[in-house]
């Protein structure tokens, strides 16, 4: 159950824009207005049917993607862009459903990667899928005329999207580094040549945003100067696999696929949890575990150490067990 | 239309669907009036610099409460007056250093919004923020954005530099009244109600009839008039000495935002006695500031540039001026009051003397709209449909 208000869309174009990524153009079905949002701004996306079972999917709202910065999408428009998954996984799924025509429910944008006003300088840094709030946050930062560079990572140059539209629009401020010619980027030379009191924008895969983390630490940087925004909570080195759940008191079993959640899986099938912030931060899902037969994955930030090494607490919007089976006292 | 294209094409799309624009268009022949949304995208004047302090306050605004207070090095910082968690008024709370500690459960806001503190948890989430407004002090006026932050454009600041001037001398004072500003800025722009509802102070009959010229500057409307060898009114002669002498006038008058209107006036004596002064000129100043729809903040300053050490004068001007805005106030609030109270379908007469009024309340209507996202945007039918005509969507590479 959602504790935040949805929203329906229909999706009304689908548009490949590298050879991974997917955009989409989704709109109010009767053309109204729909809510404002800031650069930075995601939405979760909820689809649910026999194909895919449950699936909540947070994906950072894009702005116009023409190149042009006077260009603005109508009001009753938002715009996402979808990376293609492993095929057969969720994500993968998800991609065939979203066709021209398809409805589907979005919660209001939230927005947990806010631009300051009053940065000196940004160094917006994004990572293959990553460049979608580093997008928006170009376009503001430009409508806001303040200093800033976008330093943008990907496997090679044809996978990176918008890295075109990007550079119409940012021009010299726009860096890409494609690690299949440039290998891994020199993200403490990097920071390093920043100016005095820069503040950091990542978003891309945890590794990018913990190599960030880490250099700005070593340059003695504090660290309320990187900001930072991913989606999935992925433990460095642990496989995501599917697992079966056994709900004690509600007497259900259920299945978790890689890409989901127990909290969508437990949510579908009607058990009311209370959760908040889908990302391990606010503790309202965290539930009781009474046996699981592998190591728990803790992918939250709410946890304790103490309570992880005791194991009998877990975040079920974002942590797994490495297991087949958990019991859990819901 | 649907598509029809096969899955492997780089593009399928349909068309949006789309609200009849002329709907909102229909409304009251697109002229503003009190019920047309409020233009937030907007600088108004959010409070005089000197009301901020070490203590928050709160103030109500475009119809959300906002908390204002000063950073220990002076800074004027605006947020949102609630609590993102449980909607406590931020205002009960104190300041530790420059953060403001909510009074229900401390959670501690820093200028800019961002949560640095939640006693309840190990670690502050990444959502835990309140808004904050940007806030510029300019001269005894702090000026807040409470729109789309990307427009949120400090150049964009109307000049008021006369109020900070040492040429100028500046009384004030402010109203906070039952009213729409839509309402106000016409009665500022409609000098023919002068004589009527101002007799003796602000108007007299020759400049109700005097011949007048409107002209756009961008979204302003602004007003000449020339009076050529009129007495002053009362509240221009006292202080120009000037009592039923025959001078020349010129003035301005401009909608210049939604949230001010400045009127300029320069009064020339022809033949001045020896040694006297031949020109006298007043600045007045109208600030407005939606607490809500039907409730506004008003703050006027009365501008001269001579005898600015006469505080005789200074006395004569703060009380005439109240006096004549006192009675607008009183006349706008019988106005909403009466329509919002009136079951019986109305229209309004308009007659050539309205005018400016007109030209601004239709600036306001086309603002509002825009601004809710009723215009037609090109972006969305002009697009090529590239999925029929096999172009690669990518744009060129510059």
């Amino acid at each position: 159950m959602s504790l935040r208000p949805l929203i329906d869309l229909v999706v009304t174009r689908v548009r490949r824009v590298s050879s991974r990524v997917m955009e989409l153009e989704l709109h109010s079905p009767d053309g109204r207005s729909l809510p404002q949002w800031e650069a930075g701004a995601h939405i979760e996306i909820r689809v649910n049917d026999a194909l895919t079972g449950p699936l909540v999917r947070h994906y950072s709202l894009l702005g116009a993607t023409s190149g042009r910065l006077a260009d603005d999408d109508p009001r009753d428009c938002w715009r996402i862009a979808i990376q293609r998954g492993r095929p057969g996984g969720a994500a993968e799924q998800l991609q065939q459903r979203l066709r021209p025509g398809q409805r589907l429910q979005a919660s209001t944008p939230q927005n947990l990667f806010v631009l300051e006003r009053h940065d000196p300088f940004a160094l917006l840094v994004a990572g293959g899928i990553g460049v979608t709030p580093i997008h928006a946050m170009t376009r503001s930062l430009l409508k806001r005329r303040r200093a800033f560079a976008v330093f943008y990572v990907g496997r090679a140059i044809e996978d990176m999207a918008y890295h075109n539209e990007l550079a119409a629009l940012a021009g010299e401020r726009l860096h890409c580094h494609p690690t299949s010619q440039a290998g891994r980027p020199d993200l403490l030379a990097l920071l390093k040549r920043q100016p005095d009191g820069t503040r950091v924008y990542c978003c891309g895969p945890v590794s990018l945003i913990q190599s960030v983390e880490r250099a700005a630490a070593v340059l003695g940087w504090s660290p309320d100067r990187v900001r930072s925004e991913h989606f999935t909570a992925v433990s460095p080195g642990m496989s995501e696999k599917p697992f079966h759940p056994n709900l004690r008191r509600s007497q259900l079993t259920l299945r978790v696929a890689a890409g989901q959640s127990i909290l969508d899986v437990v949510g579908a099938a009607r058990v009311d949890v209370l959760a908040d912030c889908r990302r391990g931060e606010c503790g309202l899902c965290v539930q009781t575990v009474l046996h699981t037969d592998g190591a728990l994955d803790h992918r939250d930030s709410y946890l304790s150490v103490e309570e992880r090494a005791e194991g009998r607490s877990l975040c079920i919007c974002v942590s797994r067990t490495q297991g087949d089976h958990l019991e859990l006292d819901l | 239309m649907n598509s029809t294209c096969e899955a492997s094409a780089l593009e399928l799309r349909i068309d949006p669907p789309r609200l009849p624009l002329d709907e909102a268009q229909a409304e009251n022949g697109g002229l503003a009036d009190h019920r047309t949304p409020l233009i937030r995208n907007c600088w108004y004047v959010a409070a005089l610099g000197g009301e901020l302090s070490r203590t928050p306050f709160a103030r109500r605004l475009m119809g959300t409460e906002v908390v204002f207070y000063r950073t220990e090095a002076g800074e004027p910082v605006a947020l949102r007056n609630r609590c993102p968690h449980r909607s406590f008024p931020l205002s009960k709370g104190r300041l530790d250093g420059d953060t403001l500690v909510c009074g229900y459960h401390g959670m501690a806001f820093e200028p800019g919004g961002r949560c640095v503190n939640l006693p309840s948890l190990a670690n502050v989430p990444a959502g835990a923020r309140v808004r904050s407004y940007e806030l510029v002090e300019r001269g005894p006026l702090l000026w807040i954005w409470m729109g789309d932050p990307d427009q949120a454009d400090p150049d964009a600041i109307p000049d008021t530099q006369w109020l900070a001037s040492p040429q100028w001398r500046t009384v004030s004072g402010s109203f906070h009244f039952k009213s729409d500003y839509v309402s106000m800025h016409e009665n500022l722009l409609d000098q023919t109600h002068f004589p009527f509802l101002h007799p003796g102070a602000v108007g007299t009959p020759e400049y109700a009839r005097s011949k007048l010229s409107v002209r756009r500057e961008g979204e302003a409307v602004v007003i000449d008039r020339m009076l050529r060898q009129s007495p002053p009114p009362g509240i221009y002669a006292m202080p120009t000495g000037l009592t039923g002498k025959p001078v020349d006038r010129f003035s301005e008058a401009r909608f210049q935002s939604p949230a001010l209107h400045t009127a300029f006036a320069r009064i020339v004596d022809t033949c001045p006695a020896d040694g006297a002064r031949g020109e006298f000129r007043f600045n007045i100043t109208h600030c407005f500031t939606p607490e809500s729809q039907g409730a506004i903040h008003y703050w006027w300053f009365c501008s001269r540039d001579f005898d600015l050490g006469d505080v005789a004068k200074d006395e004569f001007l703060r009380q005439a001026s109240a006096k004549a805005y006192q009675e607008d106030v009183d006349a706008l609030e019988a106005i909403l009051e009466g329509i919002q109270n009136d079951a019986e379908p109305f229209s309004e007469l308009h007659f050539a003397p309205d005018k400016p009024g007109l030209l601004m309340r239709r600036a306001l209507f086309e603002r509002a709209r825009t601004e809710a996202g009723l215009r037609q945007s090109s972006v969305c039918n002009d697009r090529i449909d590239l999925c029929r005509n096999g172009i690669n969507p990518t744009p060129p590479s510059t």
